[in-house]
């Protein structure tokens, strides 16, 4: 009967498995202050309307670029409406094939694929080219920047299409520093990991431990 | 070496996680309660492993350390690293939810596969043996899941020998490195506590010379 509660304090006091434990969450927790981010380790990517095309750019959580990979953009039906390859800056753009939800694909390979939606309503006021008719788009250079169709009749006034043009530009650092926060894992996220993990095989312990007295108890109640 | 949502096809999902839970089912029989503590530290160091990015030149790894659950935790491994997989996938997104199933296959199953491997051991005697194999170990946990990998993959229409030679390439650091690490810890916890280590008794079918 005492055996079993002998073994269980045993277990806990002794010396060398706790020295490893607490080196090995030590060591653990070390890195983790010296990583400058916990990134998670898999591809992402921004894309964003500018003028009459969509640039898309991908890259792996860890900064370096997702070079030659598949792109695929689908309409609202899941559609293929066209397919390319990023650059080995990672880059691609197209013209816009649609006044649609489009969303884009990426694959990088090695099962490292991600999506994104760019919605109708970023879309809208943006010339669309007129459906492609070859499913191939040319890869574009990233340095040519789409310029917004402006009459240059309008003269002075400053039509809906440049403000759109003008704000888009100034608002993409943040979106693309938005995209990346939102991918990014932090210290906090993997401490709630490490939390579960220990109360899940906690309850496991208890558990059997549980079962290990009431078998005690019945064995010393049989003596 | 997590696979991403939207790749495999619904019948491969269904069948890994219909194989990751008859694996699951299977490796967690007979569970001593001395073991729990164990392989919560493992899981643990597996689900935040993923997160450590080690800088190797102009790119930068994290590793899989499937090799060092089978060191530590022999068959408990696999539900180790499913865990493990599962917190990833919801907590970190690391891995698509429903590719769970494969993916437990393919780390949970390397490191099974590297667990044999540990096993045989038993059959040698010589100074530097933990060592050894700890880093055979480690080694072969990341080469068989990139072989497993590549097999999931080729369900999804991949050419399985380009994929294989591109991930077994692409994961010699990483290959390079476990084996050192799992090596060393090998070594380590054979001098300190022995009892850590998993399968300290050889294989039944190997000690027809002793008397356990």
């Amino acid at each position: 009967m005492y055996v079993n509660s002998f073994f269980i304090r045993r277990l806990f006091q002794n010396d060398a498995f706790h020295a490893f434990t607490g080196r090995l969450i030590a060591v653990a927790g070390l890195l983790l202050l010296f990583s400058s981010s916990a990134y998670a380790h898999k591809v992402n990517m921004f894309a964003f309307a500018e003028g009459d095309r969509i640039f898309v750019e991908g890259y792996f959580s860890d900064g370096h670029r997702a070079e030659f990979s598949n792109i695929g953009v689908y309409d609202h039906n899941n559609k293929l409406l066209l397919h390319g390859k990023t650059d080995k800056e990672g880059n691609f753009a197209f013209k816009i094939p649609a006044q649609d939800d489009l969303r884009i694909t990426l694959n990088a390979g090695m099962g490292h694929r991600t999506e994104y939606v760019i919605s109708k309503a970023e879309l809208a006021g943006l010339p669309a080219a007129a459906p492609v008719a070859s499913k191939d788009a040319p890869a574009d250079e990233r340095g040519q920047q789409g310029t917004a169709v402006i009459p240059a009749a309008t003269g002075a006034t400053v039509s809906p299409v440049m403000i759109r043009s003008a704000v888009g530009k100034a608002i993409m650092p943040l979106m693309r520093s938005i995209s990346e926060l939102k991918e990014r894992s932090s210290f906090s996220d993997l401490i709630g990991g490490i939390g579960f993990i220990v109360g899940i095989l906690g309850v496991f312990f208890y558990v059997k431990a549980k079962k290990l007295m009431v078998e005690g108890a019945q064995n010393s109640s049989n003596l | 070496m997590h696979i991403s949502d939207g790749i495999l096809n619904a019948p491969v999902l269904i069948g890994g996680f219909a194989g990751a839970g008859v694996l699951a089912v299977a490796t967690m029989r007979n569970m001593d309660m001395e073991e729990i503590p164990k392989i919560s530290v493992i899981t643990a160091v597996f689900f935040v492993a993923s997160s450590i990015k080690i800088p190797l030149g102009p790119t930068s790894v994290h590793l899989i350390l499937n090799g060092l659950a089978a060191v530590v935790l022999g068959w408990r491994a696999f539900p180790a690293i499913t865990l493990g997989l599962v917190l990833q996938a919801i907590i970190l997104g690391h891995g698509g939810v429903t590719v769970i199933g494969v993916n437990a296959l393919m780390m949970g199953g390397g490191g099974l596969i590297a667990y044999l491997v540990w096993q045989q051991r038993h059959r040698f005697h010589f100074k530097k043996k933990l060592f050894v194999f700890g880093a055979l170990t480690g080694a072969v946990g990341v080469a068989s899941s990139g072989i497993i990998l590549a097999l999931a993959l080729a369900t999804a229409g991949e050419a399985f020998h380009a994929v294989a030679e591109m991930v077994l390439l692409a994961h010699i650091p990483i290959i390079l490195i476990e084996a050192g690490v799992v090596g060393a810890c090998a070594e380590f916890l054979q001098k300190v506590k022995p009892e850590l280590l998993a399968g300290q008794q050889a294989p039944r079918l190997q000690t027809s010379t002793d008397a356990g």
